[in-house]
């Protein structure tokens, strides 16, 4: 039964793994640009995670038409998360151009080397 | 039926102004600070319309677009938004006084339009923050927040703010999607994203699937710790706030942390209810976190010699104060973090502007070579030593009055370490805020500087934050009714 469960909610398990994997991406990979994938990586997780929500197992788009019953998916989540990748989006071009920055200040984009030239 | 609307209004004016600034800053640069007072000044006579309102008619809701309640946009017009509103407009207001004849020094030549874009734009966001009812509204307004909050670090140019800031980016982005995630599933427990609704359906579905409400509550916990540096999860604060421009230093350091506290007591009141928080042991895991952000942001600070990262790392202990408030778990607790959420907004940022003026004319950040600045600015000396007297906790000034609260908070609850931890937190911000002021006065350096205040927009500015934190400190009376009613609706 265990397993069977699990299996059956496979989206949110990998939503999940997605979600730790990005940000263990951030905290343990040296260069900058790595770290901003890791920032897509996480958010990626938390949008499978919203879509899996909205999920209904056969469901239609939610376009309603006269006289037909059928089951739509909630679409809810997938409007929540038209918001969530403007937000990513704008969050990876802003840390893209403070990269830059720092490039075009200090020559690297290593977090060890970074630190040593500020000391 | 106007009152309703103000709160959505407030923030809808404020944004307006944020977008049209960027105009006024390409062709029309010298209105750029005018206008943004303009803004400002507005936006705090209608903060004290809808404060007054708010008491004496009881809180107010209004519906975006005017789609009732599950499907629309919530805006609350409640006790703690109104009073959030009003602190966020007044200290706006007196940093761009201040940052009137600042930003033109410290910040890239041109830059001051869009600087004052930045600081309408997170003014907006922090409203639309305190004011939001519904949840995935409130996280919108967070990432707002917190992208102007890295772009204000940034302002000050140079590549000194470069690494700070991209250190706040990704702490903030981790702790934006650890909110996302537990507003996800908040919105799997109950199926809606309004607070009130939300916290109706929890009643039922929280107790049916208690572990899927716990992995919320710590989701939403950890995400908004993150965001206001409670103590663990701090480590970008001290360098976002100590290398930012010192306008954007008061902002972030005064204003933007608390709003995330704000945030959590409204979702720990509102949204759950505090049974099932007293189940969770949360109040515990709050207290300890508290303690710890109180004790090792004041001992971080003790051996700063930079005075903007002992200011910095003066946050963090006070932040604490905040989040030992809400652990407390009481009306009176709550009106203990509301106290101290004002208290500190004024003294912080009074702190922060002051020293901005005393390391300008000094041109360092290091404690040792603001000698004998005292004799060189003594008003603004004057005022940092005043906020760091309030810091300390001296009667007559707010920050006694909230630590007297906290403590009978504490006592009341039945929690009897918190007293003395405020008098041993009291001691330790003497130790380190002493220092400074001997330095600054009774030290002097190699040759007397010249006795030169700066301009007069940065006294006017410092001396009607320090009149805010006397009132706030010998009449507390006439502010705490006010509080005590945000504190009880809160409450609910």
């Amino acid at each position: 039964m265990e397993f069977n469960f699990l299996l059956a909610n496979y989206p949110y398990i990998f939503s999940i793994l997605l979600f730790s994997l990005g940000w263990l991406i951030i905290f343990t990979q040296a260069n900058l640009i790595k770290k901003v994938i890791g920032i897509n990586i996480m958010e990626s997780g938390i949008f499978l995670f919203f879509l899996a929500v909205g999920d209904i197992t056969g469901g239609k788009p939610p376009i309603y038409v006269e006289g037909v019953e059928q089951i739509y998916v909630n679409p809810l989540p997938s409007a929540l998360i038209l918001t969530g990748i403007v937000v990513s989006f704008s969050i990876t071009a802003l840390a893209l151009s403070i990269i830059i920055k720092i490039y075009q200040s200090y020559r690297t984009i290593y977090m060890p080397e970074l630190l040593k030239i500020m000391e | 039926m106007v009152i309703e609307f103000l709160p959505f209004a407030l923030v809808l004016f404020t944004l307006v102004g944020a977008f049209i600034m960027p105009f006024f800053a390409r062709w029309f640069p010298r209105g750029c600070i005018p206008l943004t007072l303009g803004v400002l000044g507005m936006d705090i006579f209608m903060a004290v319309t809808l404060l007054t309102s708010v008491m004496t008619h009881g809180p107010t809701a209004y519906y975006i677009g005017g789609w009732a309640a599950p499907w629309g946009i919530e805006v609350r017009g409640d006790g703690i938004a109104a009073i959030m509103v009003l602190l966020i407009a007044f200290i706006m207001f007196w940093t761009v006084v201040y940052g009137a004849s600042s930003i033109g020094k410290e910040l890239p030549q041109g830059r001051g339009g869009w600087y004052c874009a930045l600081l309408l734009l997170i003014s907006a966001g922090m409203m639309g923050l305190v004011v939001s009812g519904d949840l995935f509204n409130m996280y919108v307004m967070i990432e707002v927040v917190s992208l102007s909050s890295v772009a204000l670090v940034l302002a000050k140019g140079g590549r000194e703010v470069l690494p700070a800031a991209l250190k706040y980016l990704l702490l903030a982005t981790i702790g934006s999607g650890f909110i996302l995630f537990g507003i996800g599933f908040t919105y799997i427990l109950t199926g809606h994203l309004n607070i009130g609704f939300a916290a109706a359906e929890l009643m039922t579905a929280g107790g049916e699937y208690p572990y899927l409400n716990w992995v919320a509550l710590t989701f939403l916990v950890i995400g908004l710790g993150v965001k206001a540096g409670l103590f663990p999860l701090h480590v970008w604060l001290p360098d976002a706030h100590s290398t930012a421009a010192s306008t954007s230093s008061a902002i972030l350091s005064g204003l933007v942390v608390k709003v995330y506290a704000v945030v959590v007591m409204r979702l720990f009141f509102q949204l759950y209810t505090s049974e099932m928080l007293l189940a969770t042991d949360i109040d515990r895991i709050l207290l300890v976190m508290s303690i710890a952000a109180i004790l090792a942001g004041s001992l971080f600070a003790l051996v700063q010699k930079d005075l903007k990262r002992l200011l910095a790392y003066s946050t963090v202990a006070q932040i604490g104060y905040i989040f030992l408030g809400i652990s407390v778990f009481s009306i009176m607790g709550l009106e203990g973090a509301i106290f101290h959420i004002i208290a500190h907004a004024l003294m912080k940022s009074m702190l922060f502007l002051a020293a901005g003026s005393l390391i300008f004319r000094a041109g360092s950040r290091q404690i040792e070579d603001l000698r004998g600045m005292g004799k060189a600015m003594p008003f603004t000396a004057g005022m940092f030593t005043l906020g760091a007297f309030s810091m300390i906790g001296f009667p007559l000034l707010a920050g006694f009055i909230s630590k007297y609260l906290l403590a009978i908070a504490g006592w009341d609850s039945g929690n009897l370490l918190i007293l003395p931890l405020m008098v041993l937190s009291g001691l330790l911000n003497a130790a380190y805020y002493l220092p400074v002021i001997r330095v600054l006065f009774w030290s002097s350096g190699e040759e007397t500087p010249s006795k030169v205040e700066g301009e007069l927009g940065r006294s006017l500015a410092l001396g009607a934050l320090a009149a805010g934190l006397l009132i706030m400190g010998v009449i507390p009376e006439a502010g705490r009714e006010f509080i005590q009613l945000a504190a009880s609706w809160l409450w609910g």
